[in-house]
């Protein structure tokens, strides 16, 4: 288990990461979850010591990163596809990582095969398309066959092809009883992915828990549009089994009862429906809603009284 | 520890630059003493009145007078094992295989020193092979026995890790190899020069790099370190360059 407590990290005047805490459970795949700017690449160079903090911890089940006798064997790490030197092979590349852990070469072309690199082994990475040095990082992660892997951003700039291997990929490797964190800033992508969220803004922790829990009590999680010649009569009898109503022009939209409520109110009462249709917060609009406070750059509200 | 010297090794000899580099040392080193030993005129006055038939120890300088520049340039060496590191952001996949810092220091130091120490052996026996047969050719070979060969030779090899250690130390602390480059070639061949010139008798043997060169000039200079002195003087720069450098690449951001 991954433990993250208080960390805190400024850059000059900004606060990147604020007091930070959030755990991140083995054979899950964890969904690290916030705009652009809000902390997570930061967040996850100081889980590995890249990056000092000025307070706080990230632990691997009790110990920090530079406890580990061979990191590369229990946390592997694809941070940036882009952490690789172009006139270097993908093999050597991997090879120097291989021998500082004490790792036995052969896994290199284990894990080159593993991505599908295997061809191009020997070729120098400068050449390689972004996909490909994904997958070369993928396989940098995979070397050690640790039990903890954090991806920051891997789809980024691949293909729907690359996007359903790696998230495949991903999910296999939670399957595996391996503890998976990867961040995104696209919660559509995430709920595809991930089983449970972790979701920050400006550096906090805004909310932890699985992903049906996280758009189940965002926003008003559902609602019922319902039209009728009777919506004034009908809005009241919502009203009077406990649901919420706002009104419109012979419509109203309800929460905090179902479709099936309604439609039997209505049948009860003998009244006429023209339309009553279930309506879901779409993931991006949850996601929007619940980091609204934190988002450092909004697009500015359009003025009310305009017209 | 051999573990991570090992990968060090492969990591220098993998890039290509790195490769070029160390061809171009060893053809600039031994080149230029086997072509001065081809060409440089026997029979007039060189620098102490003498013509170089009749003084053993020009000629020895003479075949190795292409160190000036390969020294140099393993500097240069030692400014890229680190500097590259950070231009190609390869130091976040180094230290997130290694987060003890110092111990990937350490073993790019120590595979450094090995390193040149080796590279200036060979280069250094091969000058002397190359040009002394150059200079047997036309008739005046070279004397091994004459006062001071010995500690021309043996000076030149010890100076390989001492400039490689002080680039290793500016690239640590500059972080971005141009600038670093320009550093510890400008540094000796231009400043040094400068300030030796001009304040012969008050900083002037305070400069490290000539302080270190005493050990291969043949007469102790007025107000300049004596030979081991000067060379002491100069390693101790270059390993505070280095403890300056560690202690920064610990506490910054990767
Ligand atoms: N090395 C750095 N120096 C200065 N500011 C930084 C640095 N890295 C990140 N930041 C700032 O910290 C904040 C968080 O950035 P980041 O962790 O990259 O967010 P995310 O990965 O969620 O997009 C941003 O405001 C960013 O500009
Ligand atoms: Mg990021």
């Amino acid at each position: 288990m991954l433990e993250v407590r208080h960390l805190t990290k400024r850059f000059g005047a900004v606060l990147a990461v604020n007091d930070l805490s959030f755990d991140v459970r083995e054979g899950r795949v964890t969904g690290f979850l916030g705009p652009n700017g809000s902390g997570k690449s930061t967040t996850m160079r100081i889980m590995l010591q890249l990056d000092r903090p000025q307070a706080g911890t990230a632990t691997f089940s009790g110990r920090s990163y530079r406890e580990l006798k061979h990191p590369l064997r229990e946390v592997g790490a694809l941070l940036d596809a882009g952490y690789v030197h172009p006139t270097r092979t993908a093999s050597k590349h991997l090879r120097y990582l291989a021998l500082s852990n004490s790792i036995p070469t052969r896994r290199v072309d284990e894990v080159l095969e593993l991505v599908g690199l295997g061809e191009v082994a020997d070729k120098r990475v400068g050449g390689f398309s972004l996909g490909m040095r994904q997958r070369l990082g993928l396989a940098g992660a995979l070397l050690g066959d640790p039990g903890v892997l954090l991806f920051d951003e891997p789809v980024n700039g691949l293909d729907p092809e690359g996007i359903l291997w790696v998230r495949t990929f991903m999910q296999r490797l939670a399957a595996e009883g391996r503890t998976v964190l990867v961040s995104s800033h696209l919660l559509s992508e995430m709920a595809l992915t991930a089983n449970d969220l972790v979701v920050i803004g400006r550096g906090q922790l805004i909310r932890q828990g699985s992903v049906d829990e996280f758009l189940n009590q965002t926003a008003s999680g559902g609602w019922v549009e319902v039209r009728s010649p009777q919506a004034e009569v009908l809005a009241a009898l919502v009203e009077g089994s406990g649901g919420r109503v706002t009104r419109g022009q012979g419509s109203f939209s309800a929460s905090g009862v179902t479709a099936a409520d309604v439609g039997e109110l209505a049948a009860a009462n003998g009244i006429v429906l023209h339309e009553l249709s279930p309506k879901q917060v779409s993931l991006e609009e949850a996601f929007i809603e619940a980091t609204r406070d934190a988002q450092q750059y909004t697009s500015a509200p359009l003025a009310d009284g305009a017209s | 520890m051999i573990g991570l010297i090992r990968a060090e090794w492969l990591k220098l000899r993998s890039v290509r630059s790195n490769v070029i580099l160390m061809i171009s040392i060893a053809v600039l080193a031994v080149g230029l003493g086997a072509l001065l030993a081809a060409v440089v005129p026997l029979d007039d006055p060189g620098p102490n009145g003498l013509p170089l038939s009749l003084d053993p120890l020009i000629r020895v300088q003479l075949v190795t007078a292409g160190f000036g520049l390969g020294l140099a340039l393993l500097g240069v060496l030692g400014v890229q094992v680190i500097g590259q590191e950070y231009r190609f952001n390869t130091i976040r996949a180094t230290f997130a295989a290694t987060p003890r810092r110092g111990r990937v220091l350490a073993a790019k130091a120590v595979l450094l020193v090995v390193a040149t120490l080796l590279i200036a052996a060979i280069l250094v026996s091969l000058s002397v092979a190359i040009g002394g047969a150059i200079l047997a050719g036309r008739g005046v070979g070279l004397d091994m026995s004459a006062p001071g060969t010995w500690r021309l030779l043996i000076g030149t090899w010890l100076l390989a890790p001492g400039y490689a250690l002080a680039g290793f130390g500016v690239g640590m602390i500059l972080r971005q190899p141009i600038g670093s480059i320009v550093a510890v070639l400008a540094w000796p061949m231009v400043i040094e020069q400068i300030v030796v010139g001009f304040l012969t008798d008050s900083v002037g043997r305070w400069m490290p790099y000539h302080a270190g060169g005493q050990v291969v000039e043949e007469h102790a200079r007025e107000h300049m370190f004596g030979p081991w002195a000067g060379f002491a003087y100069f390693l101790g720069f270059a390993l505070v360059l280095c403890l300056i450098g560690a202690v920064l690449v610990q506490r910054r951001d990767a």
